[in-house]
């Protein structure tokens, strides 16, 4: 299905009309090629890790056109798209093992997710950086719920994957840099985990080649913050005159497909997933509530990998209200409100259909239920996807009529 | 498996009555329209309107979406959109709106298509026998002051073959970002929607077919998902007995 779907987005997007996908391209080119069709365009200054990956299959369709090219390109991302929602299986089935119905319904979000598959299937270097989002949330799940000796270093590896594929994923890496630091440290002071310990050094570089990679990065921003902080009175006009941008306007940003950022005309469709996550947060609160109430608080252990978890994602919004921000304060900044949308949430989708998914366990406690419950979510997951389809078929159904 | 039949049927059933029924429903028709791009935008207000001369390919001719804002929107004044069959001609048909009901902000932000997008949808009787003629819409603003002056997107230089903008009636090289329906039937869209998957489309790319395919494997699929959901839970049940 993951794949069937990636495909069919894939060959539906009109060539070269995902967001900014000439210029992916060519950065793929240029590096395919060694620079001979050009320089590495108005992307250059993107890490090196998708479009390096993407090389063969610009090797493997030389010679056709560019239509073409680019559907090879956009076909070897689709791949990554399975990895994700593997990912998202693994991570439910360690945060709440023994319960399908968790893992169902959370790689089930990932799977159907329409925007996910649209930027997946498209020639875009958030495929990878979507990729190592996920895989970050795995892991960190992993080093907190067991103790297997691949975790450290597998996540050391996922963090230098971080740095190399966007700069919006810089902010989770460091959580998860974190946490491997802390978790390393008192796992060292336990004793049981000494050998670990030697981990650290690596750990440690790996922070610091981050730091060196994206300093500037992280001067621009932070003078941005700064300047933002100073002239807050004018931001907070700017921000009303254009619509704030609450995390919840976000997640209908983050769920419209087609196009990027298309939203359905009919609005009220996004009722669909947003039902199927508010419901699973509400859920997530009730169950711990319950769990308060009965006298059977849940454990540090439980607090601290879903508040890590939770934290992801505030944190991922942060990195896009700063842009918003950015936009709102300097008119000629290039970045309109179209790069604000929900897709640069997308890195956070695991932790989001982790939490959602343990929220719906929660909420309907007992067992005997789960088939219902998991199909229905699932039927309300793909009635979306079929809607968000259509508005791509409806962008198709639209040629314009262009001056020859 | 003795329930599979049972749900394979009625649904097989459904699917072959939704493959005769539903092509004969009726439905909005994509018409023409131009390239959904943005520079600029064109204001109106009582001294400016903002026009496009377009080409509609099929009769019934029954909506028009434009991307507008209003900075300041208010209760107070509304713009007209008017069909015409030259800029300076009467009005075939016309639609009012107050302009506190358009989106606030700056339309030559905002791109066509976007969560933010400013599509406002004009919809008005069908013109019957519009299929191939030239037409003319324009949005005016007489009674909008100043201060309340709604933009419109435009594109500079005009990207439109079948046309061009005009700003009060004069032609300028740019255009209008708008998109068109008629009003048609299912079968109306599916040929339209046919037709322009396969454009620009070569070799094994090009035939609808393979569409269609895709699309009944992903209907197949999305089904089997769900009863596989559905029949998991049992399915362990049955295997391990009754639940406890």
């Amino acid at each position: 299905m993951v794949l069937l779907r990636g495909v069919a987005y894939a060959l539906l997007s009109p060539p070269f009309t995902t967001p900014d996908e000439r210029d992916h391209f060519q950065y793929i080119a240029s590096l395919a090629t060694g620079g001979e069709a050009g320089t590495r365009g108005r992307e250059g200054h993107q890490p090196v890790l998708y479009y390096a990956l993407m090389v063969p299959a610009y090797w493997i369709s030389m010679g056709h056109s560019e239509v073409v090219q680019l559907l090879a390109i956009r076909l070897f991302s689709v791949p990554l798209l399975l990895a994700q929602v593997g990912f998202a299986w693994l991570a439910a089935a360690r945060l709440v093992p023994g319960r399908p119905l968790v893992a169902l319904v959370a790689s089930g979000i990932v799977a159907l997710q329409p925007q996910l598959a649209y930027i997946g299937a498209s020639a875009n270097n958030d495929a990878v950086a979507n990729l190592v989002g996920a895989a970050l949330a795995f892991l960190v799940v992993s080093l907190l719920t067991e103790r297997r000796w691949w975790t450290p270093p597998a996540l050391v590896l996922a963090i230098a994957a971080a740095v190399l594929s966007k700069g919006q994923l810089l902010p989770v890496a460091a959580l998860a840099w974190l946490l491997l630091l802390a978790v390393l440290g008192w796992r060292a002071l336990d004793g049981s985990g000494r050998a670990l310990v030697y981990l650290l050094p690596v750990a440690l570089l790996a922070g610091l080649a981050a730091l060196v990679r994206e300093s500037s990065i992280l001067v621009e921003r932070t003078q941005f913050l700064l300047n933002a902080l100073q002239r807050w009175p004018q931001a907070l006009e700017g921000a009303e005159r254009y619509g704030s941008l609450p995390y919840w306007y976000q997640l209908v940003s983050f769920w419209s497909a087609s196009m990027g950022e298309s939203v359905h005309p009919a609005t009220v469709w996004y009722l669909l997933p947003l039902a199927v996550v508010v419901l699973g947060l509400l859920g997530f609160l009730v169950g711990a509530f319950r769990g308060w109430r009965d006298g059977t608080p849940p454990d540090a252990r439980f607090l601290l990998s879903r508040g890590v978890l939770l934290a992801m994602l505030p944190l991922q919004w942060a990195v896009v209200y700063m842009m918003f921000l950015q936009s709102v304060l300097d008119p000629h900044f290039s970045w309109t409100l179209q790069y604000m949308s929900g897709r640069y949430l997308l890195p956070t989708l695991v932790p989001l259909a982790l939490l959602v998914a343990e929220g719906w366990g929660l909420l309907v406690p007992r067992r005997a239920s789960d088939e219902v419950v998991g199909s229905t979510v699932l039927a309300v997951l793909l009635l979306f996807d079929v809607v968000a389809m259509s508005a791509l078929l409806e962008y198709h159904a639209f040629v314009p009529d262009r001056l020859p | 498996m003795p329930g599979w039949p049972s749900i394979w049927l009625p649904a097989a059933l459904i699917a072959v009555a939704a493959y005769l029924l539903v092509p004969a429903l009726p439905a909005e028709v994509p018409d023409t329209s131009s390239p959904p791009v943005n520079t600029s935008s064109g204001a109106v207000n009582m001294n400016c309107a903002v026009g496009q001369t377009f080409v509609a390919r099929f009769d019934g001719l029954d909506r028009i979406s434009v991307v507008l804002a209003a900075v300041r929107p208010t209760d107070e004044a509304e713009i007209a959109f008017h069909i015409k069959e030259t800029p300076t001609g009467e009005p075939l048909r016309t639609v009012r709106r107050v302009i506190s009901s358009l989106p606030i902000g700056d339309a030559g932000r905002f791109r066509p298509g976007a969560v933010e997008a400013r599509w406002t949808t004009f919809t008005f009787d069908p013109i019957p026998d519009s299929a191939g003629r030239k037409l003319y819409f324009s949005v005016e603003g007489r009674g909008v002051p100043w201060d309340n002056t709604v933009r419109v997107l435009m594109f500079y230089h005009n990207l439109y073959a079948l046309g061009q903008a005009h700003i009060n009636e004069t032609p300028v090289n740019a255009h209008v970002p708008f998109r068109a329906h008629s009003r048609g039937r299912v079968a109306d869209y599916m040929s339209v929607l046919a037709e322009n998957l396969a454009v620009k489309r070569t070799g094994a790319l090009a035939p609808a077919p393979l569409y269609a395919a895709i699309g009944v494997a992903y209907l197949l699929l999305a089904f089997g998902l769900v009863m596989a959901a559905w029949r998991s839970k049992s399915s362990a049940r049955e295997g391990q007995g009754a639940p406890k």
